[in-house]
């Protein structure tokens, strides 16, 4: 009883705090267009995440010359392979990077500290957007990251009765280039036509994993020395988020199919 | 959390004279109580005092000349009692009271803008010591003794208070930020009266509540602080000002 005492005064001189919270601004405040934009360069400029992509900025420190990785791809017809990626030159401000398939084109995509800037840009304002309409999707916590983000880009041409919408699933790993994100993704195709119900989602898989010169060197595509590479360049899109059309995209890289069905 | 402190503070005053028991030893005899005249008592207090900040109106807070603030505490007294004809009784105690509150509130932009735009916080310290008298009745019954006991006290106490309210401001320049900080600090005398029940078990436990009214008269009061760059720093030492504080306690105590 004495212990019990002495541990109720004990946690009522601790409880004597009181903690309250308020919202300041509602829609119709005539300030709150401002507040929104705060809000929206706010997570901008202060996302961990976004920040620590912008240290990636200088290639040459944040990749080595000579890394591989095996791109694994699941298409919604069954089909399953493996293309390869070769970075095969590094600048401070610019990377080549080959691309090795068999089933596309094979390319060295330019890759450039401005379009790496411009990415992050295009991430960040679909993010960050005041507009619940077009932000990006993501988990609550995930700018606080300091290695992956992953976001959803959902765009839908339509109406309820009668649709097309698409789904894109990126990952972004900061081990990477973030260009990765192309093959770090999940694409989902979903159709709806007057009097019938939707179509089941149709799912294009793609996932990056490193591997070394050896395991390169054990794969017949990775390891052939005929290819013949065409130079591409990737375009980014910095207001993607702002449109719904189906066709736009956050970035392209030059002749590459990215709907790929 | 305060309310269901304070009612289980009330729970187990009102059960005294069952649950309290095993405070005492259980060889303790009910009439060695009579030679124990030596009191003790704890007690949690909820004091409704007045603060008077420097004035301020910014677009998210207000702080008024006058404004009255709930603080919780504890207050502590020893004594002695004295018999005096039949059940009537006095007791001379000397105590101390420590009351402490914090109060924080964030503003945050809006429902759907997560930003912490604007804070408000208080904390407040009051306390002091006292000497005080009583004159009790005490009413025997089956269970426990009721003794109403009414309270005369003097002493002397100070009061820091502390306010502070930032608020970034959302305009592009932050035209719109506002900072307000007021340290206060106040030396009073106060004379007290207070009228309450013991109820006290066979074994002397004392379970008791009571209400106080304190009429402060102040000595000093100093503020130091600054509203939006400009200083709010002053210092008062004459007085014309008394200020009626009000209080309850709740608590328990014991005879040795």
């Amino acid at each position: 009883m004495r212990l019990f005492t002495l541990t109720f005064v004990t946690v009522l001189l601790s409880s004597c705090g009181k903690q309250t919270e308020e919202y300041l601004y509602d829609k119709k405040h005539k300030d709150y267009r401002l507040v929104q934009q705060m809000g929206a360069d706010k997570c901008i400029n202060e996302s961990r995440i976004f920040q620590e992509m912008q240290k990636q900025n200088d290639f040459s420190k944040a990749f080595k010359n000579g890394s591989y990785f095996q791109v694994d791809i699941a298409k919604d017809n069954g089909a399953k392979y493996s293309d390869f990626i070769l970075i095969n030159e590094v600048s401070k401000d610019s990377l080549a990077i080959h691309y090795y398939s068999e089933e596309e084109d094979s390319r060295t995509i330019i890759y450039t500290s401005q379009n790496n800037n411009d990415l992050i840009s295009a991430i960040a304002n679909g993010v960050c957007t005041p507009n619940k309409e077009l932000r990006y999707g993501h988990s609550s916590n995930a700018l606080n990251n300091k290695t992956v983000f992953s976001f959803t880009d959902s765009r839908i041409k339509g109406n309820q009765d009668a649709y097309e919408k698409i789904v894109e699933s990126y990952t972004t790993r900061l081990s990477q280039p973030l260009v990765f994100m192309e093959w770090n993704r999940k694409i989902s195709t979903q159709y709806k036509t007057l009097n019938n119900a939707a179509s089941s989602p149709k799912n294009n898989t793609y996932s990056v994993k490193t591997i070394t010169k050896d395991q390169c060197d054990s794969n017949v595509v990775c390891s052939r020395s005929t290819w013949d590479f065409k130079r591409v360049n990737v375009t980014v899109d910095t207001n993607a988020f702002s449109s719904n059309s189906l066709e736009s995209r956050i970035f392209n890289i030059e002749d590459f199919d990215s709907s790929e069905e | 959390m305060k309310l269901g402190l304070f009612f289980l503070t009330i729970l187990f005053s009102l059960s005294a004279s069952a649950s309290f028991l095993e405070y005492r030893d259980e060889s303790f005899r009910p009439e060695d109580l009579k030679n124990k005249k030596w009191l003790f008592n704890l007690g949690v207090g909820y004091i409704d005092y007045p603060t008077s900040l420097p004035e301020f109106k910014g677009a998210h807070t207000t702080v008024p000349e006058e404004e009255k603030v709930g603080v919780y505490g504890a207050d502590l007294g020893v004594g002695r009692e004295f018999s005096l004809i039949g059940a009537l009784s006095t007791s001379i105690r000397i105590g101390a009271f420590y009351n402490k509150g914090n109060e924080n509130n964030n503003g945050k932009a809006s429902e759907d803008v997560d930003v912490d735009l604007a804070n408000v916080r208080t904390d407040h310290l009051i306390y002091g010591a006292q000497a005080s008298a009583s004159l009790n009745y005490l009413f025997e019954t089956k269970y426990f003794n009721i003794q109403p006991f009414l309270e005369f006290g003097m002493g002397q106490g100070k009061t820091e208070i502390e306010k502070e309210y930032t608020f970034d401001g959302v305009q592009p320049d932050n035209s719109d930020a506002e900072s307000y900080l007021a340290e206060m600090e106040e030396d009073f005398d106060f004379v007290k009266t207070s009228v309450g029940v013991n109820f006290i078990s066979r074994t002397g436990i004392i379970s008791f509540i009571k209400a106080t009214k304190m009429s402060a008269s102040y000595n000093e009061r100093e503020v130091a602080g600054e509203v939006n760059g400009s200083s709010l720093d002053s210092v008062q030492d004459e007085f014309d000002e008394a200020t009626d504080i009000y209080s309850g306690t709740i608590g328990m105590g014991f005879f040795f």
